[in-house]
C-alpha cells in the first residue's frame, strides 16, 4: 500500500515538472526576442532610476549620463532620424545626415529624459507583439496608478540586435509628429534652417535632473 | 417608314438615357469599372473603428485614391486601397485614420515617406496610426477613471 502511495507521489511529482517546464517553454515562446529586448532595457532603466545610491545630488549627473547610454544602445536615432525627415533625407549629404542625427539625438534626449527621471514607480505591461522577419512592435501598457497609457514600441533587426526605430504613444506616432513638424518647416524655408532651429530647440530645452 | 425612323429616334433616346443612368450609378456609387490602372495597396491596424469602404485616402489633403475593402488579419483591421499611379510611396509611408473635424467622416491620410527604398505596387505599409479613439477619451474624462 506504502509502496503505492509512493509511486502515485512520484507521478504527480514528474508530471508537475514536465507540466512547468512546458508551460515555461510556452512562456518563454510567447515573449519572443524584441519583447525581451525591451523589458531589458526598460527593467535596467527603472533599477537606475530607483537606485537611492544615485539619486543623491552629486550623482545625478552620472545617473543621466548612465540612462542617455542605455537607451542609446536600444534606440536607432539615426533610423528615428532618417524616418522623421522622409524624401529630404536622400537629397542630403552624409555629412549633413551625420549632423542631423547628432541635432536629432540632443533633441530626443533632452525633451524626454526628464520624463524618465520622474519616474514613480509606474508598472509597465507587456502585452502582446507583432513579428515580421526583421521588422516587430511591442505593445506595451504604463500604468500610474491613475490611468493606463498605451505605448507601442516598433523595432528592426540591425545585425541580430532588436533597436527602436519609431514610438507610438496612445495610437500617435513620434515619427510621424516630427515629419510632420520637419515638412512644415522645409515647406517654408532651407534644410540649413531646420537644422539651425533643432539645434536651438535642443538648446532651449531646459531638462533641470528632479529632485 | 415614318414610324420607323420615330421608333429609331426614340430606341437612340431610351439607350443615351440608360447609358446615362448608368455613368450616374457608377460616379454616386463610387464604384471602379475599370479598375486596371490603380494601384492596390494594403495596411494593417489596430482598429479602424468608423472607416467605411469607399473612403478617401489622401495625401496632404489631395486624394489620390479610395479604400475598396477592409477585412481581419487576425486581431487587426486589414485595410486595402487603391492609389493613382505616378503617386509614389515608400517602405517608411505611414498609413494614419484621421476623422474630418471633431465628429466627422473617417478617412485614411498617408505620409509617403522617402528615406527607404520604393514601395511595390500590391505593398503593405507597415507603419500605421490608427489615431485617438475620441469615444474611449471622453468615455474616461465623464465617466472617469475605475482607478
Amino acid at each position: 500500500m506504502r509502496r503505492r502511495q509512493t509511486a502515485l507521489w512520484a507521478v504527480i511529482l514528474v508530471g508537475g515538472m514536465v507540466g512547468g517546464a512546458l508551460l515555461g517553454a510556452a512562456a518563454t515562446a510567447w515573449a519572443g526576442l524584441p519583447t525581451e529586448a525591451i523589458r531589458t532595457t526598460i527593467d535596467a532603466v527603472i533599477r537606475i532610476v530607483d537606485d537611492p545610491a544615485l539619486k543623491k545630488p552629486d550623482r545625478k549627473e552620472e545617473r543621466r549620463k548612465l540612462l542617455e547610454d542605455l537607451i542609446g544602445q536600444r534606440f536607432n536615432y539615426a533610423e528615428m532620424a532618417k524616418r522623421s525627415l522622409g524624401a529630404e533625407w536622400a537629397k542630403r549629404s552624409p555629412e549633413e545626415q551625420k549632423e542631423f542625427t547628432a541635432n536629432f539625438q540632443s533633441l530626443m534626449v533632452k525633451t524626454y529624459i526628464g520624463r524618465i527621471e520622474a519616474y514613480a514607480g509606474e508598472k509597465v505591461l507587456y502585452l502582446k507583439e507583432l513579428n515580421d522577419g526583421e521588422y516587430a512592435e511591442t505593445y506595451t501598457h504604463v500604468d500610474n496608478g491613475k490611468s493606463v497609457i498605451d505605448i507601442n514600441y516598433r523595432l528592426r533587426k540591425v545585425s541580430e540586435d532588436w533597436r527602436v526605430y519609431d514610438v507610438v504613444v496612445e495610437g500617435t506616432s513620434l515619427v510621424q509628429n516630427y515629419r510632420e513638424q520637419f515638412k512644415r518647416i522645409l515647406q517654408k524655408d532651407s534644410f540649413a534652417e531646420l537644422s539651425k532651429q533643432l539645434r536651438e530647440k535642443s538648446a532651449n530645452i531646459k531638462s533641470p535632473i528632479p529632485e | 417608314m415614318k414610324d420607323t425612323k420615330l421608333e429609331l429616334i426614340v430606341g437612340v433616346f431610351v439607350l443615351v438615357g440608360i447609358a446615362a443612368l448608368t455613368y450616374m450609378a457608377v460616379k454616386l456609387g463610387k464604384l471602379e469599372v475599370i479598375g486596371g490602372d490603380q494601384v492596390e495597396i494594403r495596411a494593417e491596424f489596430d482598429s479602424v473603428a468608423g472607416l467605411k469602404s469607399g473612403a478617401t485616402v489622401e495625401i496632404a489633403g489631395v486624394q489620390v485614391g479610395q479604400v475598396t475593402a477592409i477585412g481581419l488579419n487576425g486581431e487587426r483591421a486589414l485595410v486595402s486601397f487603391t492609389v493613382t499611379p505616378g503617386v509614389m510611396l515608400y517602405e517608411d509611408a505611414i498609413a494614419s485614420i484621421k476623422t474630418r473635424g471633431l465628429i466627422g467622416d473617417k478617412y485614411v491620410s498617408l505620409s509617403p515617406g522617402g528615406a527607404l527604398d520604393a514601395l511595390p505596387p500590391g505593398g503593405k505599409i507597415r507603419e500605421t496610426e490608427s489615431g485617438i479613439d475620441f469615444e474611449k477619451a471622453i468615455s474616461e474624462f465623464i465617466h472617469g477613471n475605475v482607478k
